[in-house]
């Protein structure tokens, strides 16, 4: 349960910041004469999923002890979370069911693939990880926060 | 073998006269309203005669400046010119752009534009051949207004094309010049209380003032250009009555935020709480994986289909002794999916701008349908403002003086509902009334009002024997099922 309770916080620390976001813009847009919400509720899923890769990254900082299960479940409680808000973004038209299903895919392979490079580091160097963990986790931000471009237009195109 | 050479004669004829064909000159002449004359961003409206040697449909499109592309079809007679009238919003940066094709299906491309920008001064147009004797006019405005002349050709078709001007002076020869579409926008002009001086015979102008609102004060007859220009001075001092803005209509209007995003935001707090407190309390992994899915079901049960939704605030307003109504209404739109309804009748033709509507198709054969297609997405929403006026409109209430106080009276066959008076100062209540029934202000208390429209009524407190009486009253008649439900208002003013 440490894990998938871990997985829960650190979704809910990124989706609350992006919400009061959207709910900001949300508002002002009510206040013109015309509301079109869609490019509101498109960066909304976009900054959601940034910084969720961003955060999934530095998890990799953590060196896991835990169950293997028990680590998938908390990375998929990690990104099911926003769900509820995706399924918003869908009904109202903002983003096409087939580019949200990438994205959740695509986020899924990402945290699976960070998964086994962290158990893989475990393996290496049974003494001290934290250094390791620590340069491949801000090299990841990096390059995920640098190129952000690129591979959210993978998923939205 | 005779028939050879003969034939080849009628094949080279025949191509002879395909290629004259193409040569012929069938592109559209195009006219400005005003002889050009336009102010930026502001709508206007262009003449474009067609000419097609064959009969059938022919479709123009046009962009302009500010507002959405227009297209439009038009049923063509063979040789007969058809003029078509549309509206457009120049500007002084971006030319007009006008193509379609003809019934042979010929295409045609053109780009024009305004020739003459105004701006700043008041704009007198003076409408003159000989009669109006522009150059008096000029010299008597020298520094008051601008003046500009045109010929009776020159005036709109559509009465939102004389927002751009502020006073008309206008001969009755140039009157009698007139079309029928010309008359009609003149006269939405005068009831929506448009400054106008005549100068021309008495048996014209009964008629022309019998078309005034605001009870004929922003429309005289001068005897000469003389006193024309006098008049001219005159008018272009008074401000005409305004009507309530976009956001006078929204703070009128009870719709509330659009009913999807209160359910998404409903939906968002209940989930984010349930996930925080199933994440603290639980023991066990699965209600954290059950909560997203099934508040994704929810959201997903709650909101797919949901018809878009149609409100409108209408404000009219009319004088007592008045024939005439004007009105301001305002259209919004929210939901999923396509709304297609009929406008109320009094409302024409309108000009979105291009942020709103990508596309607007008129139907310039039917015009009376008013027919309107809106798209809008769950979390969105579209607002359009429309302004016209009511012709021969009788107000269900009648106000009188009786023994010093106001009398109202329900002379029709409907209950009417309870409204708001302001009279000499002070602030009453009306009560509902019934057919028949008869109310006095007499002896009655007067209050401090909190309803939404009251605000509308201090500008009528402290006018000297001016009372105006607010009431809600539906004066726009929707036809079919698709009447949208909200506030409609009325204020009758008399002086009395």
């Amino acid at each position: 349960m440490i894990s998938i309770r871990f997985g829960l916080l650190m979704a809910l620390l990124c989706c609350g910041p992006v919400l009061v976001w959207t709910a900001g813009q949300l508002m002002s847009d009510l206040t013109g004469a015309s509301a079109n919400t869609d490019e509101t509720l498109r960066i909304a899923v976009e900054s959601l999923w940034l910084v969720q890769a961003c955060a999934a990254a530095l998890m990799v900082t953590i060196p896991r002890k835990n169950d293997s299960i028990e680590d998938a479940l908390g990375m998929l409680a990690f990104w099911l979370v926003p769900l509820p808000l995706l399924t918003l973004v869908w009904v109202g038209g903002a983003a096409d069911g087939w580019i949200l299903a990438r994205g959740l895919v695509a986020a899924l392979a990402f945290s699976s693939a960070l998964l086994a490079i962290n158990r893989r580091l475990g393996w290496i160097s049974h003494s001290s990880t934290w250094p390791w963990h620590g340069v491949l986790s801000l090299t990841l931000v990096y390059f995920v926060w640098r190129f952000d471009k690129i591979w959210l237009s993978w998923i939205t195109h | 073998m005779t028939g050879r050479p003969f034939l080849k004669i009628l094949l080279v004829l025949l191509a002879l006269s395909l290629d004259a064909g193409a040569d012929e000159p069938e592109q559209p002449r195009a006219k400005f309203a005003w002889g050009g004359y336009f102010r930026n961003r502001a709508q206007t409206e262009i003449g474009l005669t067609l000419v097609s040697e064959e009969g059938g449909k022919a479709t123009v499109r046009l962009v302009s400046g500010y507002s959405a592309p227009i297209a439009t079809e038009v049923m063509m007679s063979p040789g007969i010119p058809r003029l078509v009238s549309m509206p457009v919003t120049p500007s002084v940066e971006q030319p007009i752009r006008i193509s379609g094709f003809l019934p042979n299906r010929r295409i045609f491309e053109a780009e024009t534009a305004a020739s003459y920008p105004i701006s700043g001064r008041a704009v007198a147009v003076a409408v003159s051949t000989e009669d109006v004797g522009a150059n008096n006019v000029l010299e008597a405005l020298a520094g008051t207004a601008a003046v500009i002349t045109a010929n009776s050709a020159d005036l709109p078709r559509m009465a939102q094309s004389y927002q751009i001007i502020d006073i008309v002076l206008l001969g009755g020869r140039e009157f009698a010049e007139l079309d029928r579409a010309q008359v009609d926008a003149l006269s939405d002009y005068l009831r929506d209380c448009g400054r106008l001086v005549f100068l021309g015979e008495e048996e014209i102008w009964e008629s022309l003032r019998a078309e005034a609102g605001c009870a004929g004060a922003f429309a005289l007859r001068a005897e000469h250009s003389g006193q024309a220009a006098e008049l001219i001075g005159e008018l272009l001092d008074h401000a005409q009555p305004p009507l309530p803005g976009l956001q006078d209509l929204r703070d009128l209007s009870s719709a509330p935020l659009p009913v999807a995003l209160r359910t998404a935001a409903v939906l968002l707090f209940c989930y984010f709480t349930a996930l925080t407190v199933a994440g603290l309390t639980s023991s066990r992994p699965w209600p954290l994986f059950l909560l997203p899915v099934a508040f994704s079901a929810l959201a997903a049960a709650l909101l797919i289909g949901k018809p878009p939704e149609v409100r409108l605030t209408g404000w009219t307003e009319t004088s007592v002794g008045d024939e005439n109504a004007r009105f301001v209404a305002l259209l919004r739109v929210s939901g999923v999916g396509i709304w297609r309804g009929k406008l109320p009748a009094p409302i024409k033709f309108w000009l979105p701008t291009m942020e709103t509507y990508p596309y607007i198709q008129l139907d310039i054969d039917h015009p009376e349908p008013h027919r309107l297609a809106l798209k809008t997405d769950l979390f969105s929403y579209d607002e359009l403002l429309f302004r016209g006026t009511i012709r021969r409109f009788h107000p269900p209430l009648t106000l009188e003086l009786d023994h010093d106080a106001v009398a109202i009276a329900n002379p029709g066959g409907t209950t009417q509902p309870a409204g708001l008076l302001a009279w000499n100062g002070k602030m009453f209540v009306l009560p509902s009334l019934r057919p028949g029934e008869r109310w006095s202000a007499e002896n009655q208390a007067p209050v401090a009002p909190d309803s939404p429209g009251a605000y509308k009524l201090r500008p009528y407190l402290h006018q000297e024997r001016m009372a105006a009486l607010l009431i809600p009253h539906a004066s726009l008649q929707w036809r079919g099922a698709e009447a949208p439900g909200d506030a409609e208002w009325l204020l009758i003013k008399a002086h009395l």
